[in-house]
């Protein structure tokens, strides 16, 4: 289906974790870009508004620089406060002879009537939207009579509980978002709404299942599937369906109004299609605000009339939509960051990239998240080509500490890989490192061993299994770790704790036995002996 | 009886219970700095400063780390900073070094002699003649007390012992001193003051008059293995401790009687079974002084142990003599005495170090952090350093919620550490035998710590809550947020167990085969105690 043509970065695609996904894309990619370049990568706790999150730091011999999400040092907090601010946006936007919707801002001491009557001077379609609100929260767009305001009004003021919101045109055109890095623009994409596309056999719901199916092989879109919440009812109502009926064959149904890529959104690139006038819109947004050396752009273009307004300049866009649209050449937003910060990095040898090696992702954030840790460093990325190879060893090397034995010679080593108990008894290795490294590890395997163990053989293979995350990781078993949880393993272990106190009592008897033979006349007898013979 | 110690509470078992051999000299330095609010990062070997620093030993992570205030870091290696020059170093690992350096400085030393490898049995023989005996003998580059033997009274014995030393043990390059008389002193000086001072007493037992030698010794391992320090040294049963014990005419099967002290060795290291015992208040002012000059002699040397042999009666080394000089001494025997106070050595360090945190103490015993899940991405190498979350500043506010209904699901509990760690709260999360959970908050901002009562009620889908009792929570509080019911806490939990059960089956076999061989071979146990003679008799020929 042509809706599937995608090209993805080659470094990028084979290098994502399971565990980095859609908001976690941005801080991964662009610090294992930093990372690949050779520069010092750390991770860290940090305050962001009222919470805590993780940032990252990039550095080299001369300076550390901060990163969030994917915005770097250079963005300046006064842009990032105009930014989070629609109404100051639009001020510094128009000051700068950038178009905007025409509209206006509203607080909670405005009374609903006020509001209204603006509205009917603004002119339908208008859009609501609440001011300070995250990934689209509240929007209501393409409002078209008075009724319909009232009700969206209340909605978002009341029963939603915005108070502050903004009232604007709505402008009919194509939403886009451009990402732009000092003053070029780099990326840019266009979100379809969530949608379904019949083939004459499913339900509705049936093909919502295989689209959020699809989302799931999506590094970007995996976790974010389309929920059949009232919104959507109410699209498949309209068009006049309910959740079991067929859609014709490519009959093309809208879920939702809105394009966020969290609620069912499908990101497709469009930077190949961006006309002179929508780059220069995007940049010279991004002018307009000072201190705004990076942004997500968001604008409204009408290609027929070839003019757009800007909506919103977003300073810690994720990128991840960028990275794996839906459809289109995913743009390396990571390149043009790190260019940008560390351009004495720019003619770093891609190569290196074929070794495609990612640092353990879920092994750092996790001891972050646990809040254990403030800070971690990662180990510096290896600058060579990288040989692999897979040995298998066979003998008594199972549970005689052989496979932490295998990870201290790998480390000395300074290899990276893994190492994993098989069933049939003997322990598989993967390596991967410098040929001469690997060497002085193969003949450690050959000639050493720990105490407990004994090696029959040891089989050298070429390993051609993509290297995966850095350091030297023992792999236990999956029947090892998916034991089953809680009340089970809680009954082992009283069962087990029972045993233990049964043997000690066992013990203490046998002892108890001991000591009286000890203190039988026989004993006593052969002390005297001693005694004397000590004399 | 075994009451008369007392522990530093902020070091309590319960803090380091976590942190064995090396790691509890590392682990008690850095705890002090990081509970003065430095900042305590853990390093991989080669990391920053470390590629210069003399370290030995270091691929396992959780012995180099550093402490950093705003204005200045230092690097330590287990107990030693980097104030402690390489050259101080140097000297305090070659014994023959040490002694030049001390007797320049007119530290009294036992007088001796190294001899290399080339030298003959005889040559050391004639210099031992000429010294006068007692002598001691000792391998020039050993530890741990590998090879020492020490009160040798006769040119017979000594050449005996060479052969063993040179020969059996392979120590081809060995030192022959004078043979000091006393007690062994293990002195910890800091700049120039003494900060801490045990006796260490070689390995020992007390009759019950009911226990075999062998019944007491597992008896004081089980003893030792609830002192931090001394868990990982216990007393081994060996050829040489039959045979320290055979010269008094004792088998491991005597039964000792009521009252009776054996001592089971000749070698007083805690890591051979000793005890150490806390006399710093009644070590003679002389003594102490010894050690201070001891460590000035060394230039670069601001904190270290001196080992010093005293003896009361001996006048003629009034200030005791000093053996050895360490600069990466182990602390556990001054901070887990087996008798007397604790010492609190880490303080004195990060007081030179740091002198302008001296004064912070709060929240000392009431906060730690949990060493190994910080040492895990080192491990494995998928971290380089890991910078410690710091402890919270200011009066902490700890509440304990019970927590009923379908409560354990564990992506409810991950939930909660989201929540906790958004919030910049610790504690954790614990499954109970009924279903209910237990969640433990802390931090210092108590509006955050109440608001978390509203955190358990925010995941519905996860979880249905009935029931939040609340209670107060005033136990030590680890940083971080952990789910204690998870996976690997079990599977961790389910290890010990196992091992547990191992080491009392094994337990339980040898004490079969023990009771057999009693049953079934009279004769043999007869004749025992004369083989044991006739093998001594031999020996001192």
């Amino acid at each position: 289906m042509s809706r599937l043509e995608k090209e993805w970065l080659p470094h990028l695609e084979d290098s994502i974790p399971d565990e980095v996904n859609g908001d976690k894309l941005s801080m991964y990619s662009i610090a294992l870009e930093g990372w690949r370049r050779g520069l010092t990568t750390k991770f860290y706790n940090t305050k962001y508004g009222k919470k805590y999150e993780i940032n990252y730091s990039l550095s080299n011999k001369e300076k550390e620089l901060k990163f969030a999400v994917s915005k770097g040092p250079n963005v300046s907090k006064e842009a990032m406060k105009i930014c989070k601010n629609k109404v100051l946006t639009k001020e510094y936007l128009s000051e700068a002879n950038v178009s905007v919707p025409k509209g206006r801002n509203f607080n909670k001491n405005h009374p609903n009537e006020e509001i209204i009557e603006y509205a009917k001077t603004l002119g339908f379609p208008v859009v609501i939207k609440p001011v300070g609100a995250n990934l689209g929260k509240g929007v209501i767009p393409n409002i078209n009579n008075i009724k319909e305001f009232k009700t969206s009004l209340i909605q978002v003021r009341d029963v939603l509980g915005y108070r502050d919101i903004i009232v604007e045109q709505h402008i009919f055109g194509e939403e886009y978002r451009v990402y732009v890095v000092n003053d070029m623009v780099i990326g840019a994409i266009n979100r379809l709404p969530a949608n379904v596309i019949g083939d004459g056999k499913s339900t509705i719901n049936q093909l919502i299942r295989k689209k959020n199916y699809e989302r799931k092989q999506n590094p970007n879109l995996r976790g974010r599937s389309i929920k059949i919440d009232t919104e959507v009812k109410k699209n498949i109502k309209q068009a006049n369906y309910t959740l079991d009926s067929i859609l014709k064959k490519d009959e093309l149904l809208y879920l939702r109004q809105n394009s966020n890529v969290s609620t069912g959104g499908e990101p497709i690139d469009v930077t190949g299609l961006l006309t002179e006038e929508m780059k220069e819109l995007a940049v010279n947004a991004c002018r307009a605000v000072p201190g705004l050396s990076q942004a997500g752009v968001d604008i409204l273009f009408d290609i027929n009339r070839n003019h757009g307004v800007v909506i919103e300049l977003n300073t810690r866009p994720g990128i991840g939509s960028h990275l794996f649209p839906v459809k289109g050449q995913a743009r390396d937003i990571p390149k043009a960051v790190i260019d940008y910060y560390f351009p004495e990095t720019i003619d770093y040898d891609r190569k290196t990239h074929k070794n495609k090696i990612f640092y353990d992702y879920k092994a750092i954030t996790e001891l972050l998240s646990s809040g254990i840790a403030q800070e971690v460093v990662l180990p510096d990325c290896p600058q060579y080509d990288m040989v692999k190879k897979r040995y298998t060893v066979s003998g008594q090397v199972q549970k005689v500490g052989y496979r932490r034995w295998v990870q201290r010679m790998a480390l000395n080593n300074r290899l990276i890989g893994t190492v994993e108990n098989l069933d049939d008894g003997t322990v598989l290795i993967h390596v991967a490192g410098k040929e001469s490294d690997i060497d002085n590890f193969h003949s450690t395997l050959n000639i050493d061993k720990p105490k407990r163990a004994k090696v029959d053989k040891v089989v050298e293979e070429a390993d051609n299994r993509p290297i995966s995350a850095i350091g030297f990781e023992i792999i236990t078993k999956k029947k090892e770790a998916s034991v089953s949880l809680k009340k089970t393993d809680r009954k082992a272990i009283t069962k087990y704790e029972n045993e233990i106190q049964e043997l000690k009592k066992q013990r203490r008897e046998i002892e108890k036995k001991h000591n009286n033979i000890l203190q039988s006349n026989w004993w006593k007898y052969t002390t005297k002996v001693k005694q004397l013979i000590k004399k | 009886m075994e009451e008369d110690k007392q522990w530093l509470p902020h070091l309590s078992s319960k803090f380091v219970s976590d942190a064995h051999g090396h790691l509890l000299d590392a682990y008690a330095v850095a705890l002090e700095g990081w509970r003065r609010g430095l900042k305590l990062r853990w390093h991989v070997k080669d990391s920053e400063k470390f590629k210069e620093m003399t370290t030995w030993f270091v691929d396992k992570p959780g012995q180099l780390f550093s402490l950093s205030s705003a204005d200045k870091t230092h690097y330590f290696f287990r107990t030693r900073g980097d104030l402690v020059t390489n050259e101080a170093v140097a000297i305090g690992r070659d014994k023959e070094k040490t002694k030049e350096v001390l007797s320049k400085a007119g530290i009294p030393i036992p007088e001796g002699k190294q001899f290399t490898e080339d030298v003959a049995d005889e040559e050391i023989i004639n210099y031992a003649n000429a010294l006068g005996y007692p002598v001691v003998v000792k391998p020039t580059d050993g530890s741990f007390g590998r090879g020492v033997i020490a009160n040798i009274t006769s040119s017979g014995e000594l050449a005996f012992s060479l052969e063993y030393v040179r020969s059996d043990l392979g120590f081809k390059d060995v030192i022959v001193e004078r043979f000091v008389s006393g007690d062994d002193y293990r002195i910890y000086v800091v700049d120039d003051a003494v900060v801490g001072a045990i006796k260490r007493i070689p390995a020992n037992i007390t009759g019950d008059g009911m226990n075999s030698i062998k019944a007491l010794i597992e008896l004081k391992n089980e003893e030792r293995s609830l002192n931090p320090r001394l868990v990982s040294c216990p007393i081994e049963i060996n050829q040489e401790l039959a045979d320290f014990i055979g010269r008094k005419g004792y088998t491991v099967d005597t039964v000792l009687e009521q009252g009776e002290q054996l001592i089971l060795s000749s070698k007083s290291n805690i890591s051979l079974g000793g005890d150490p015992v806390d006399v710093l208040d009644e070590l003679p002012e002389q003594v102490k002084t010894n050690a201070v000059n001891a460590i000035k002699a060394v230039p670069g040397l601001i904190h270290a142990a001196v080992d010093i042999m005293y003896d009361e009666n001996d006048s003629s080394n009034p200030a005791g003599v000093v053996l050895e000089i360490n600069p990466t001494a182990q602390l556990g025997g001054i901070l887990y005495p087996v008798k007397g106070e604790s010492r609190d050595v880490p303080a004195a360090i990060i007081d030179y170090y740091f002198p302008e945190t001296k004064d912070i103490i709060e929240n000392k015993g009431k906060v730690y952090f949990d060493l190994h899940d910080v040492l895990d991405p080192l491990n494995s190498r998928q971290a380089f350093i890991t910078t410690v979350t710091p402890p919270p500043k200011g009066k902490i506010i700890a509440k304990k919620y019970i927590v009923s209904g379908e409560v354990q699901d564990i992506g409810y509990h991950r939930g909660l550490r989201k929540q906790a760690f958004e919030r910049y709260l610790h504690g954790f999360v614990s499954n109970l035998e009924d279903g209910d959970i237990e969640v433990v908050v802390a931090g210092t901002d108590e509006e955050m710590v109440n608001d978390f009562r509203n955190a358990l009620l925010e995941d519905p889908e996860r979880s249905h809550v009935l029931d939040i009792q609340e209670e107060v929570y005033d136990e030590p509080i680890k940083v971080g947020f952990d789910i204690k019911a998870d996976l690997k806490t079990q599977l961790e939990e389910m290890k010990i167990i196992l091992q547990e059960m191992e080491v009392t089956e094994l337990a339980l076999k040898k004490a079969e085969v023990q009771n057999r061989k009693f049953e079934q071979s009279l004769s043999w146990r007869i004749s025992k105690p004369i083989r044991v003679a006739g093998a001594l008799l031999k020996k001192i020929r």
